[in-house]
């Protein structure tokens, strides 16, 4: 086909044909050329504390400009930011002006540490994180990128080298479920895992337990082994508990006994920090000495109530170092 | 006492039509959730050309050309993005 472009950004590599979108809906073919019709242009735009990413051994309460345009690579069915992520940037009601520079001197005027490319996935705005990303540093911000991690190797590793911490949502460990439920595949989503881990970034990584669809325990065991063989014991795994919706309204929310038992059985093959998410008060929100199990965190909801840690991130009880970005 | 066990039978027709309706959206409710989402290969999607072309001459979005591409034809000449 005439003026036919391939997107080598993700794995879907889509072929588009003139006046065409890839899967993600905002790469566009305008002219044979492929377009990023969301740079500069978010659809959301917050500042968060760090825990709500969630990154938990990533400067603790710091507040983190937080960006995304519309479009995904995704087709989640329990998407919780659906209005966003499944539409193009022409549907959208909400579109800001916001360049690269002006990203960094917002996040800097409003005391923020950090840029972080979120809610949508960050991956489909791939120009727009990168061109930020780098005035960021130079502004002496941090970068956090929250993704699904479904990106092509060379991409990745371009960018991780300006990213300093990331939070990967592992959707199941089953790749049925990659198609069945994201309309994607499992095995990209591991070789970005451990591509940020080769490249050197702190990373965390959220699994949303969802009831009948990847809430069984013998896929968490097997997860959890491979988590801590290829990324180590030290990577925080937060389980986060479903709450239904878009299409996936015919199920419950997660219980607080199976998110118990999921962290049981991560800790059982040997990960360290493993937390859970989205369950106001419950204890395994705080982080705990692997070593002693002294409080070190205290976390409630998003906020913190007490960082114990010591100034060099030690356990204060035992002096253990606690991994992380203190 | 005819009269009253045609009434009847319709009556019950009408009750059999309206079970097998509700069955019908039950099923179709049940297989359009059980759908899911397609595979990982790569498609397109048509999109509201005229509404993003509006919105690229408006400012409100752009046209940056991005990188991580290739033309398909081009390739063997070496253009192409990234």
């Amino acid at each position: 086909m005439v003026n036919e472009v391939r997107c080598e950004l993700c794995p879907r590599e889509c072929r588009i044909p003139q006046g065409g979108a890839g899967d993600c809906r905002i790469r566009v073919n305008l002219g044979g050329k492929l377009r990023a019709t969301t740079y500069g242009r978010p659809s959301a735009v917050h500042i968060d504390p760090m825990e709500k990413k969630p990154l938990y051994h990533f400067y603790p309460a710091s507040r983190v400009f937080s960006i995304a345009t519309a479009g995904c690579n995704l087709h989640c069915r329990n998407c919780q930011n659906w209005q966003l992520s499944q539409r193009g940037g022409e549907e959208m009601e909400q579109l800001y002006q916001l360049m690269p520079d002006q990203v960094v001197a917002a996040a800097k005027a409003r005391d923020c540490q950090s840029v972080a490319y979120t809610y949508s996935d960050p991956i489909v705005f791939y120009e727009y994180v990168y061109d930020t990303a780098v005035l960021a540093h130079e502004q002496g911000l941090k970068n956090v990128f929250v993704t699904a991690g479904y990106i092509n190797a060379a991409p990745l590793r371009k960018l991780c080298k300006l990213l300093d911490a990331t939070n990967t949502d592992l959707k199941a460990f089953n790749d049925e479920f990659y198609r069945r439920n994201c309309g994607a595949s499992l095995k990209p989503v591991l070789d970005a895992l451990v591509i940020f881990s080769e490249e050197g970034v702190w990373q965390e990584v959220t699994y949303l337990v969802i009831p009948t669809l990847n809430d069984d325990m013998g896929g968490i065991h097997r997860m959890a082994k491979w988590i801590r063989s290829e990324l180590g014991e030290e990577t925080p795994l937060h389980f986060s508990r479903f709450q239904p919706m878009y299409k996936l309204r015919n199920l419950p929310p997660t219980t607080t006994a199976t998110l118990e038992h999921a962290r049981a059985e991560a800790m059982d093959v040997g990960l360290q920090y493993v937390y859970i998410g989205n369950v106001f008060g419950n204890e395994a929100t705080s982080t705990y000495c692997p070593r002693d199990d002294s409080l070190l965190i205290e976390r409630i909801g998003n906020r913190i109530i007490e960082n114990r840690l010591t100034e060099d991130g030690r356990c204060p009880v035992c002096k253990v170092p606690i991994p992380g970005v203190w | 006492m005819e009269k009253l066990l045609n009434h009847s039978r319709l009556r019950d027709l009408h009750f059999v039509v309206l079970v097998l309706l509700n069955l019908f959206l039950i099923s179709g409710f049940l297989i359009s959730g059980a759908g899911g989402e397609s595979g990982p290969p790569g498609g397109w999607r048509r999109i509201d050309l005229q509404a993003l072309q509006t919105r690229i001459e408006a400012g409100e979005l752009v046209d940056t050309e991005a990188s991580w591409y290739h033309r398909e034809k081009a390739k063997k000449a070496g253009q192409g993005g990234e």
